[in-house]
């Protein structure tokens, strides 16, 4: 395994994130329009407690043990992902059968989609709980993906720990799908080969914020290589240790963290507020952030309610995060500002 | 292209062996033509890398900068550039060009949410309407024949002159939904009918987000300020609300206000998407928010933690009530030729009643809030009274000495009992409202949707007021508010606005004068929710007795009935309006918006011999429609942006590619419609037809009047753009190429002078500095724009006395639709603003695809049903079918569905709009009584439908 020089990663603030998929749109209209791409969301968003995108991909294993070996995996199924819908516009509109149609789901009735579960949550009444989760490739340095490939079709760029496929090497044997323990590479039906989250590689070539990022209204994700010390990537992971990789356990060293949520306070029997303990369950997040995410929310609570008191936190400030383009660890440039590549489509003998 | 490929084999092999490009051919000799010369430009990268595929990817021809005025939006704008190959727009992205107001609030990048990202996938989707169609087949069968403009224009020309030649402007009117621009689209519409003497609906009563109490307490509707301003709460309480989900761009200053330190609250009955986001989720029973208020109201008092002072100088609560009457204590009831909006305290030095300068009849250049050094109004006088002229004596009593009577039955107990909510809750609430230094209620529009609506309006803006929030940085009752521009208004209603300046200040307010004096004798807006009442076909379960108050002594209708004897009504649709020969729809879906909006296909629209559609798009109304006229996309011609307050920034919406198809922008569609009008009658010899209210005009000259005596064209709508700036207050010194130079965007220069609808009460505009409103008031002492110049609370129309509303209080929500079991409420979904994005591919892929409900996992095991069954929600009004969601964020009893999905994407045809009877709130037809005056868009009958009562069973598709 070839560590690259550095790396790049991303800092997303579960306090923050409305559930809106500005980032999911942003990526899909950018990167997966194309033949055999419909059905792909390189960038989900999924409620949680819930079954997540594809459905259950949390017991489809993958990744590593705690020895280092590959864990048994499985590969999802398009079903699990939820397929691209196509709708009856145009025979409902324009077919002359008035109000005997409706705007239909041509074939199967779908049975799963890439935000099924969207508010459904866990929890029972009044003490529900839920908040949401983007996931995006996490460009692992550590990747189980490129473990996995037979061709070394995987590859970790070595300027920035990007990890991309070789599409022309991908011979779609799709054991990276399956090895992903974050179930977050997609298979093209149409060309054979394996496609996922590129981290906007020709956007941060440019000096550009991947779109996800850019685009996101609720002003949640930080962009930023891992050692810069001056960004608030190296802050909020390696200095405060409020953001954290989720699922650690599955040994692939993630380089997307998350800022943990804190929900409202809870309600006991009599319906009088109960601050014994969180809405969201301690268990639940150690779950999916290991142990660690405990002594992350406590420090967000004494910042936070240090900023209340004397005005001042480097913390909080990070995550008000008072100036938008700041988040971005340098990578700042407007995209419409970019000169647009022009692709020479010939080989020089 | 000539090229020539060497083809041998030799080369193959060689081009295979490298790997790189899969064609399989020596491409070596392949010249790709670029431009004349058939070369390559210089610094077109090699081929060498799979990435550069993706790199391609992210190419474009030229980049069309601040576009996307997303219609209707009530977030305000967002700035987007448009990324645009061979003519096509690609996609867009938000160009982010808003700078910090100052270093201690965040600035309001990047704006913009997933529905401006899929706007440009909206305006290429099946759903659109590229050419003028005309219906073949029965209305609503939905086969289409397209014809071209000439035929289409000639058709409704016919048909507009045929109508006003023979019933006049009363023979037609336009529906209008309010899905429109600040600009020449909005302009046409109303220099369109308004010239031809045709009533337009105005819907903002008739969606249900008018609030009356807001109206009545604060003497203006849309009270709030700019959304940075939250950033600067310390306690922050999320009313009836879903921020997370309707405020997206502006969400974030909510967010971010919490980790400054500020307690997040979210009021709301079920576990919603904004309460995940709070520090205190309080859940009252679905309508009794105004026990909670009241509750609170009662605590803070109890325990004197109300502000005293703040009270005294800007509420009515110290002014005097008959005992006798229960009407304020008027000047005109004491002295010989008194002043009726003339109003009193009591003082307590000098033991007698002192006129109130604040009065809205008191001298102009003595009216202020400012209370002198010897005036000691009292909050609670004992044996204050009055000798009336009629020589007899009556006792008086304060408003606030009346509120503490009324706030004994919000006891923590009783308070409880009525919203569910734990007593211990309460009180907490209230006293960490009371006691933050600066404590915010956000409204959300939902407050307009409940039959009582209007007093949890009243009920939460006595608790921001008597707590001194009203006019606190980070403070106050807001929700949100627009920024004036009285360029787009005087553009739309007077004649010829291009003969105006500035600088000619008297020929700026004589051209108002003149517009009002027209408004005057023919209205241009009829209320849209009197004319669904009145003709749409839902007037018996509106006026059901059964759905509504059970405390009301009379009929429902008789309420209606004496306001229209007493002539306190205004913009009245009356049933003469009730057969039109034509109907014209623009910038909405009145079958979606109206709840029983389906009837009106077998009411209005069946008596039409003509419907037109001018249309982005097919929706409920397209489909019952005979001609669809397409219009353009938002950034296919040119408008500016709702200006609303949250983003104090002007945004336009620039013209970035042609009309896809024949599209054409709605000024151009009236613009060539109104010149056959008025060229068809000339060719008749029709000149004198008459305004719906009977006004006489000269058809034939029409097309001179509504193009400004011919000197705005067909396609000059760049014309009204450049005036709307011209003549705003808020937009002096911005030019169309300053706007442009500044991706689309520019920060507001000043703000209006115009009192009215549009405003927040703050004069004072600081570029620097958050908008707060009601500063004219707080810091200026300027009296506020009700009758008594105060925050007014008590409220002494006779019906308000009848119904027992003088003061806010809590009433029981209705049995609306039957006696059922579930609560049916409603909320403004995220995916789409209204139903413009509802049935886009793209995000439907993102949620089921179809319409769903939500069901506590309870109330749903008990009826069979599992998550994703189809469940019929039924009851004496209507059903409609919808797949269920189980979620344990529901409330037991509570059942809710998102709004605006189109009918046709329900299973069977009907909408959730089709259960709810809307039960008429009977306050709503109060009038002419001060700052009370029937109005659209101020005082009007609202529309509801979240107490609607329902029940689910499976149902097998």
């Amino acid at each position: 395994m070839t560590a690259s020089k550095r790396q790049l990663a991303m800092v997303m603030d579960l306090n923050k994130c409305l559930g809106c998929h500005t980032c999911s749109i942003a990526c899909k209209t950018l990167w997966s329009k194309d033949d055999g791409m419909e059905y792909m969301q390189f960038n989900t968003v999924n409620t949680i407690p819930g079954q997540g995108t594809p459905k259950d991909w949390e017991t489809m294993g993958g990744g590593f043990d705690a020895q280092g070996n590959a864990r048994p995996a499985r590969l999802p199924s398009r079903k699990e992902y939820g397929d691209a819908w196509q709708f009856s516009h145009d025979e409902l509109y324009y077919g002359g059968r008035g109000n005997s149609r409706h705007l239909e789901i041509k074939g199967d009735t779908p049975e799963w989609g890439p935000n099924w579960d969207e508010d459904q949550g866990g929890g029972v009444f009044p003490n529900a709980y839920y908040f949401y989760l983007p996931r995006i490739c996490n460009h692992c340095t550590h990747a189980a993906c490129k473990e996995a490939c037979p061709r070394g079709a995987i590859e970790k760029r070595e300027e920035d720990g990007i990890v991309t496929v070789n599409e022309d090497r991908c011979r779609g044997y799709r054991f990276c799908q399956a090895a992903c323990p974050y179930k977050k590479i997609y298979f093209n039906h149409q060309k054979h080969v394996a496609q996922k989250c590129i981290f906007c590689f020709p956007r941060i070539d440019e000096g550009v914020a991947p779109a996800c990022a850019r685009q996101c209204p609720g002003r949640i994700r930080f962009v930023g290589y891992r050692d810069d010390q001056e960004a608030p990537i190296w802050k909020l992971v390696d200095k405060w240790k409020v953001a954290l990789p989720l699922h650690p356990e599955y040994g692939t060293d993630p380089n997307v963290f998350y800022v943990p949520p804190i929900g409202p306070a809870m309600f006991d029997g009599s319906g009088d507020i109960d601050e014994s303990r969180p809405r969201i369950p301690d268990e639940y997040l150690v779950g999916l952030f290991g142990p660690k995410v405990l002594d992350a929310l406590a420090t967000i609570k004494a910042e936070r309610e240090k900023k209340r008191i004397t005005g001042k936190s480097e913390l909080m400030d990070l995550l008000i995060a008072y100036e938008w383009k700041n988040m971005f660890g340098g990578f700042d440039k407007d995209p419409s500002k970019v000169q647009v590549a022009t692709i020479q489509w010939t080989r020089k003998r | 292209m000539s090229h020539s490929i060497n083809t041998t084999r030799r080369h193959f092999l060689k081009a295979g062996a490298a790997g790189t490009l899969t064609l399989g051919l020596g491409l070596s000799n392949l010249q790709l033509a670029n431009g004349a010369t058939g070369k390559l430009p210089a610094a077109a990268k090699q081929y060498k890398h799979y990435q550069d595929v993706y790199r391609k990817k992210w190419t474009w021809d030229r980049v069309e900068v601040g576009t996307h005025t997303c219609l209707n939006c009530a977030s305000g704008g967002c700035s987007w550039d448009l990324y645009v190959r061979e003519g096509i727009v690609w996609r867009e992205e938000q160009n982010a060009p808003y700078t910090q107001t100052n270093p201690t609030v965040p600035d309001y990048n990047p704006r913009g949410c997933q529905k401006g990202a899929s706007a440009s996938a909206l305006y290429r989707s099946p759903a659109r309407v590229r050419y003028p169609l005309k219906r073949v087949g029965a209305r609503g069968e939905n086969r289409w024949k397209r014809i071209s403009w000439d035929e289409a224009l000639n058709e409704v020309a016919k048909a507009l002159v045929d109508t006003l030649s023979t019933r006049g402007g009363a023979g037609a009117y336009c529906e209008n939904g309010n899905n429109s621009d600040f600009g020449p689209s909005w302009i046409a519409m109303i220099r369109f009918f308004r010239t031809l003497g045709i009533p337009v609906t105005e819907n903002f009563g008739g969606v249900g987000d008018l609030m009356t109490g807001a109206t009545l307490v604060l003497g203006n509707p849309v009270p709030g300020a700019s959304s940075d301003d939250w950033f600067r709460t310390d306690y922050f309480v999320n009313w009836f609300g879903n921020p997370v989900s309707t405020r997206i761009p502006d969400a974030h200053f909510m967010t971010e206000a919490r980790y400054r330190g500020a307690k997040i609250v979210s009021v709301t009955p079920d576990f919603s998407p904004s309460a995940i986001h709070a520090d205190l989720w309080i859940n009252p029973r679905p309508g009794t928010d105004a026990a909670l208020a009241l509750g609170a109201c009662k605590v803070i008092i109890d325990d004197n933690l109300h502000d005293v002072p703040y009270i005294i100088e800007q509420t009515d609560l110290p002014l005097l009530v008959r005992t006798d009457t229960h009407q304020f204590l008027r000047e005109i009831d004491v002295v010989a030729g008194g002043r009726k909006e003339c109003f009193a305290w009591w003082d307590e030095k000098k033991r007698q009643v002192v006129w109130s300068t604040s009065s809205a009849e008191f001298e102009p250049a003595k009216r202020t809030l400012k209370l002198g050094a010897d005036d000691h109004p009292a909050l609670e006088p004992k044996e204050a009274s009055i000798k009336l002229l009629s020589g007899k004596t009556v006792a008086l009593r304060s408003g606030f000495s009346l509120l503490r009577d009324k706030l004994a039955a919000y006891d923590l107990a009783s308070a409880s009992k009525i919203t569910g909510v734990n007593p211990k809750v309460i009180q907490r609430f209230a006293r960490e409202f009371a006691q933050a230094k600066s404590a915010m209620i956000y409204a959300g529009a939902g407050m307009g949707k409940i039959l009582h609506g209007e007093l949890v309006q009243r009920a939460t803006i006595l608790l921001a007021a008597i707590t001194g929030n009203n006019g606190r940085a980070g403070g106050g009752w807001q929700e949100m508010t627009f920024w004036e521009l009285e360029g787009m208004m005087v553009s739309a209603l007077y004649d010829h606005p291009s003969d105006l300046s500035l600088q000619d200040q008297a020929g700026f307010w004589g051209a108002f004068a003149a517009v009002g004096a027209e408004q005057a004798a023919t209205p241009t807006y009829i209320s849209g929710s009197l004319m669904m009442l009145t003709n749409g076909g839902s007037y018996d379960h509106q006026m059901n007795p059964k759905y509504n108050d059970p405390g009301l002594s009379r009929k429902p209708e008789e309420y209606l009935k004496e306001a229209l004897a007493k002539g306190e009504i205004h913009n009245y649709p009356g049933p003469e309006l009730g057969s039109p020969d034509l109907i014209f729809n623009m910038f909405g879906n009145p079958f979606r918006h109206n709840r029983m909006g389906d009837r009106l296909a077998d009411t209005l629209f069946k008596k039409a011999k003509l419907v037109v559609d001018i249309t982005l798009r097919m929706d409920d109304a397209a489909r019952h429609s005979d001609i669809l006229l397409p219009t353009a996309a938002p950034y296919e011609k040119l408008g500016f942006k709702y200006s609303i307050a949250y983003p104090p920034y002007l945004h336009l919406g620039d013209k970035a590619v042609a009309p896809l198809g024949e599209a054409k922008s709605d000024w151009e569609i009236l613009s060539l419609l109104m010149e056959r009008v008025s060229a068809e009658a000339k060719r008749r010899n029709i000149t004198t037809v008459k305004t719906y209210r009977g006004v006489p005009h000269d058809l034939g000259q029409a097309y001179w009047r509504f193009s400004d005596k011919g000197r705005v064209g067909h396609t000059d709508d760049e014309k009204w753009m450049r005036l709307i700036l011209k003549l705003s207050m808020a937009t002096q010194g911005m030019t169309l190429e300053k706007l442009r130079a500044n991706k689309g965007v520019m920060r507001y220069t000043g703000v209006s002078l115009l009192g009215g609808r549009m405003w927040c009460g703050t004069s004072d505009y600081k570029i620097d500095e958050p908008l707060i409103p009601y500063q004219d008031m707080v810091v200026k002492k300027k009296p506020w724009p009700t009758s008594t110049g105060r925050q007014q609370f008590y409220v002494d129309h006779p019906i308000y006395i009848e119904v027992g509303e003088t003061l806010p209080m809590h009433k029981e929500p209705p049995m609306a639709g039957g006696s059922y079991p579930l609560q049916l409420t409603c909320g403004h979904t995220r995916w789409s603003i209204h139903t413009i994005w509802r049935d886009l591919d793209i995000l439907l892929r993102l949620q089921r695809g179809e319409p769903v409900i939500f069901v506590n996992p309870g109330d749903a095991k008990s009826r069979g049903l599992g998550d994703n069954d189809y469940a019929a929600v039924h009851n004496d009004v209507g059903e409609f079918v919808a797949r269920v969601k189980l979620t344990p964020t529901m409330r037991p009893g509570q059942v809710h569905i998102y709004h605006a999905w189109l009918a046709n994407q329900f299973l069977t045809g009907k909408s959730n709009d089709a259960v709810c009877p809307s039960p008429v709130r009977v306050t709503n037809f109060a009038g002419k009584h001060g700052h009370l005056k029937s109005e659209v868009g101020w005082f009007d009958l609202t529309q509801n439908d979240r107490d609607t009562r329902v029940d689910l069973r499976k149902y097998a598709a």
